[in-house]
């Protein structure tokens, strides 16, 4: 997970580059968003936007 | 100009694809690549911005540009001279890779690439200063990591890494894109004289750290090249995030110093990036790695404000000798530290043994390893002095330094 939101944030800073750089100082807020969704989100909820994901 | 730019940038990115095409690179390859292209970003542009001052050269164009550097230039000689030429040629040595560089290539070419790049009248010892600097350590940090050696000079320029790109290429980003300019010629004696002990000090939390990892965990302080054993004494003993919080209290400084408060706000994102991927990797490696030591160290360690006195898993013992001169003394001072016994001996020299350590101590930084478990202030003491005491020993070491690092006898 923490990869793919990694490589999300990635190919938005090069596809919008009037906003890259903010983008990129941003990029430890992708960090804590995959951490909260790991362990704060709800299994119910989380376990299936997962698989869905990644399948 | 443009088509020359985008040669300097996709060039090698292009080497790098058919570098990997030709031979796959194993894991600790690619991780030694990636190493060396952001050691060379760092140093780079620091080697850039130090030939900009000197008149070395200057660069003619105003797009994409970063503090007068064009950043296309900047990252594709970081991929060039990092982990394109290292994967395209990993068995050749980097002062032999860069020197028909620097002789040939710049010799016939760098006074040709007006207007990108006007070559001042000292160009060429501008070109030496980059190489010595930046792209042939970047190369050694590569092959090192590739090949699990030179422990201590792969963390000493890891560390390199990290201020450059943290506390020069970061702030410059942050400049850029909220406004504010370095103006370092501009700021008043005062400010120096306030602005570098106290940057200094944080900066011994952050290479305390990193030694410490290096010496006891066998391994560095990025997650990629993780250390090889669960790091609980010295500085760690204290607190669970030393480097987090020393580029923090860096920012904060660095921030003041320069009037800048979206440097200080760095320090708001090094609280979050330690909230995720800190915390991340602490879950899916530290925690896997070491089921039943992490957790009881978490417990007992915070991740951000230091403990006054250590959390100490395991006493640790000194060594003194009566007839030895100061032994009686240091026994004397050392008498409120936790943790920590004093057993006479008979041999003159004093020896630091902790169950929990790989590296034991002997001599001065026996007692200075002995002095971390008095409190927080003598534990930045006592790292400062090994930092400079082994520091200089691992990095001149002509053989191997991994030796430097094996279990003590």
């Amino acid at each position: 997970m923490m990869q793919l939101g990694t490589l999300i944030q990635l190919v938005l800073i090069v596809s919008l580059p009037t906003l890259a750089l903010y983008l990129a100082l941003g990029l430890p807020v992708v960090f804590l968003a995959v951490e909260l969704f790991e362990t704060r989100f709800p299994a119910s909820l989380r376990d299936p936007i997962r698989s869905w994901i990644l399948a | 100009m443009w088509a020359l730019r985008w040669l300097l940038l996709l060039g090698p990115i292009a080497l790098v694809v058919l570098a990997l095409r030709l031979k796959p690179a194993n894991r600790r390859q690619q991780i030694g690549a990636l190493f060396a292209f952001l050691y060379g970003l760092g140093t780079i542009f620091i080697g850039h911005q130090i030939a900009l001052w000197f008149g070395w050269w200057s660069y003619g164009w105003d797009a994409l540009m970063l503090a007068g550097l064009p950043v296309d230039i900047v990252i594709g000689g970081a991929i060039l001279f990092g982990p394109a030429l290292f994967l395209l040629l990993p068995r050749m040595g980097p002062i032999w890779l860069c020197l028909p560089i620097v002789l040939g290539l710049h010799g016939s070419l760098f006074n040709s690439l007006q207007p990108l790049v006007t070559a001042g009248p000292d160009w060429f010892a501008g070109v030496v200063f980059v190489f010595a600097t930046a792209h042939i350590p970047a190369i050694y940090l590569a092959h090192w990591t590739a090949e699990d050696t030179h422990l201590p000079r792969r963390v000493a320029l890891l560390a390199i890494m990290f201020g450059a790109n943290a506390f020069v290429v970061l702030p410059s980003l942050i400049m850029t894109a909220m406004g504010g300019v370095w103006a370092l010629d501009a700021k008043p004696i005062w400010g120096w004289i306030v602005f570098l002990p106290s940057f200094c000090l944080a900066g011994l939390l952050g290479l305390a750290a990193v030694q410490t990892l290096a010496l006891q965990g066998q391994g560095t302080a990025i997650p990629l090249d993780p250390t090889k054993r669960l790091v609980r004494t010295g500085i760690y003993a204290y607190v669970c995030n030393p480097m987090q919080l020393s580029s923090a209290l860096g920012w904060i400084m660095l921030g003041m110093f320069l009037g800048n408060v979206w440097v200080m706000l760095a320090a708001a994102m090094a609280w979050i990036f330690v909230h995720g991927m800190v915390r991340w990797h602490h879950r899916h490696d530290l925690l896997k790695r070491f089921p039943t030591g992490w957790p009881e160290y978490r417990a007992n360690v915070t991740e951000w404000v230091p403990r006054w006195r250590p959390w100490i898993k395991t006493r640790a013992t000194l060594r003194l000798c009566k007839t030895t001169p100061g032994h009686a003394q240091i026994a004397a001072f050392l008498k409120s530290a936790h943790g920590l016994d004093i057993a006479w001996v008979e041999e003159r020299k004093a020896y630091y043994e902790n169950p929990s350590n790989i590296y034991q101590y002997s001599g001065l930084n026996a007692v200075a390893a002995a002095l971390a478990h008095m409190n927080f202030a003598m534990m930045l003491i006592a790292h400062a002095w090994l930092l400079i005491a082994l520091g200089v020993i691992a990095l001149g070491a002509k053989h191997n330094a991994d030796q430097m690092f094996r279990r003590s006898s």
